[in-house]
């Protein structure tokens, strides 16, 4: 590589970083400003937003109510993307292309479709738009993710393993549980994160499925209607925070896991 | 405790089994018997049908027909979980998120024992197996030949009627895997189980077995003891596996006596008369060990007793350490196509000048193939 190459791709990357953070940067830096109007300049400093976001009953009522959705969601989602990769998983048999091209399917499927069409799904039912709806969208879209990434680590694990632990006088389920299970992991930590991420994050979804109660992402949309205030600023920077430190958590924790030995 | 004895109960059978996948023959009409306490080596190239034999004991394949009797019991159809068969897998297969300890009480807590039971057994068993201070170490902090000891620990906790080890000593190197052979044969004849072991190393098998089984194409080749198998191969395919060794195409000449005569490039060769030769059959492999054949400079220097003798020339030497082996080619032979090869210990080497010189060797170290 040339210097010249180098320079350039370096250039790319760093252009990349200052597009990626100078907005993160501004939105952190006005939610510390000690005035109702964003913009330049700044005259003094204040920590009264975050006061007011931890005072805000709405907010954290609201917060709360995201979390519930996203770890139920994610739950679920474990549950049945584990279940699936292992139907799909190890054995070949005919059609397995196409129901794994199914299973894929609602991670591809745009948002605002899969939106409209469970809400429609869910009158039919006579289901009331809430929370349970909301879980259950979530969950649909995010049990691709598990899958994938659960049918790349099974595929790693030596059958041998799995053949040692029923040689040893454990059924199929035992295996799974005590081998498997535990083989999976870091897995289902990252799968389960990457969930959480997604659902915390997730607006269109929540949007049609919500009923009365809306969700983080909802009432941010909803505050910004009335008008930009630096509460919303504050309130994004404490999200920021939270799930970068998940998800470096989560990458963390996958990459100390030991390898397959 | 080595229940070597001829006399020992049969721990297991194999009925006329056979294992047939799609098309292919894994394994074919095997009709086999073991005795309790036996070191049973299943030996051949691979694809030969010894892993699908040793994973039908295991329970991990089920026979296309035929049986497999344990102990009196008809095992054929019984998975895995209910056999009292453990295995040793080629890549040992602990499970990496155990312990050492937990590892080998993976058994025992199936079986439903006590905690004090299972600290008993796994106390024994990790100091006979040297394992006492590496309990509570991880599989991916153990080295190899570690590795290899808990697998075995681990195998032999629920103490099992039957062991199966498939080619554990394949990931070690040379001089490991000498060492582990020895003591792999050292904790067999204490713990007095039955060892089924099965490699692609013949010497890994002449070391360790009491018995081995050459298995070629899903068939039994030969069945026997290294001795037998070593000096007395039946077939060319053993003669050929297992050992270096001088294949001797031959026209047959007559029986006399309890003597076979031979012809082998116009020289006339004695070997022992087999228990069966086919009246009509007109030539014979023989096979001959390169190291059952005497050298010296004169024919009178040979043993008086040996009836085969001829003379010859030097025409390769080559240093192999332990041993020098000249590759002799026999006089008298226009087409210079009679070669044989002896292997020497280095002090009878030495003696010999050459090139010109004399071997011999007695027709009993002559074996007759069948094919």
């Amino acid at each position: 590589m040339t210097a010249q190459t180098r320079a350039f791709l370096s250039v790319a990357y760093w252009a990349f970083v200052f597009y990626l953070f100078v907005p993160l940067f501004l939105m952190i830096t006005m939610g510390f400003k000690d005035s109702k109007f964003i913009g330049f300049p700044i005259e003094a400093w204040t920590l009264q937003w975050y006061l007011q976001v931890f005072q805000d009953g709405e907010v954290i009522t609201v917060f709360l109510f995201s979390m519930a959705i996203a770890l139920s969601s994610t739950f679920f989602s474990l549950f049945i993307g584990t279940w699936v990769a292992c139907f799909i998983g190890p054995r070949s048999f005919r059609g397995k292309l196409l129901v794994f091209a199914v299973t894929c399917l609602p991670a591809v499927i745009p948002g605002i479709i899969s939106a409209i069409s469970l809400r429609i799904f869910i009158q039919l039912l006579n289901v009331e738009p809430g929370m349970g709806a909301i879980i259950f969208g979530h969950t649909i879209h995010n049990v691709p993710f598990v899958t994938l990434v659960v049918m790349a680590r099974l595929s790693a694990q030596p059958k041998s393993q799995i053949e040692a632990a029923r040689d040893l006088g454990a059924d199929e389920l035992i295996a799974f549980l005590r081998v498997t299970l535990p083989y999976l992991r870091p897995a289902l930590i990252g799968a389960g994160v990457f969930c959480m991420l997604l659902s915390f994050d997730d607006f269109v979804r929540s949007f049609f499925l919500g009923g009365y109660e809306p969700t983080l992402p909802v009432l941010i949309f909803a505050m910004l209607r009335s008008g930009m205030s630096p509460e919303i600023n504050a309130i994004s920077t404490v999200v920021l925070v939270l799930t970068a430190v998940l998800g470096l958590w989560a990458e963390r924790s996958m990459r100390r896991m030991p390898a397959a030995t | 405790m080595n229940a070597a004895a001829s006399d020992a109960r049969t721990i297991v059978r194999l009925d006329r089994v056979s294992k047939e996948y799609d098309e292919v023959v894994a394994v074919d009409d095997l009709d086999l018997a073991f005795a309790e306490g036996d070191f049973v080596t299943f030996l051949g190239p691979s694809g030969c049908g010894k892993t699908t034999t040793l994973r039908m004991l295991g329970g991990f394949e089920m026979p296309t027909r035929g049986k497999i009797i344990l102990d009196g019991e008809d095992v054929t159809r019984m998975p895995p979980n209910r056999r009292d068969v453990n295995m040793v897998f080629q890549d040992y297969a602990l499970f990496p998120h155990m312990n050492v300890e937990r590892n080998i009480a993976f058994g025992l807590e199936l079986k439903g024992q006590t905690r004090d039971q299972m600290k008993a057994r796994i106390d024994t068993l990790t100091e006979f197996l040297g394992l006492s201070e590496l309990r509570d170490r991880m599989p991916d902090q153990l080295s190899g030949g570690q590795r290899q000891r808990v697998a075995l620990a681990r195998a032999l906790a629920p103490d099992p009627k039957l062991l199966l080890l498939d080619e554990p000593l394949g990931a070690l190197d040379a001089k490991l895997r000498g060492q582990v052979q020895v003591e792999l044969k050292g904790i067999q004849q204490r713990t007095g189980k039955t060892f089924v072991f099965v490699t692609h190393d013949q010497e890994e098998a002449l070391t360790m077995s009491d018995r081995i089984i050459v298995m070629n194409a899903g068939r039994i080749e030969q069945d026997g003891s290294p001795q037998a198998l070593y000096h007395h191969p039946q077939s060319r395919f053993v003669a050929d596996f297992i050992g270096d060794t001088n294949l001797l195409d031959c026209t047959v000449l007559g029986v006399g006596g309890d003597r076979l005569a031979l012809d082998w490039h116009g020289f006339t060769l004695h070997a022992a008369a087999p228990d069966r030769m086919p009246e009509d059959k007109a030539t014979a492999g023989v096979a001959i060990r390169p190291e059952s054949i005497a050298c010296a400079e004169q024919a009178e220097a040979l043993p008086a007793h040996l009836d085969n003798k001829l003379r010859g020339q030097i025409r390769h030497r080559i240093f192999k350490g332990a041993r020098v082996v000249l590759d002799i080619a026999i006089h008298d032979n226009p087409a210079g196509d009679a070669v044989l090869r002896v292997a020497l210990d280095p002090i009878t080497a030495a003696a010999i000048a050459g090139p010109e010189l004399w071997i011999g060797w007695h027709n009993t170290q002559m074996a007759v193939l069948r094919d």
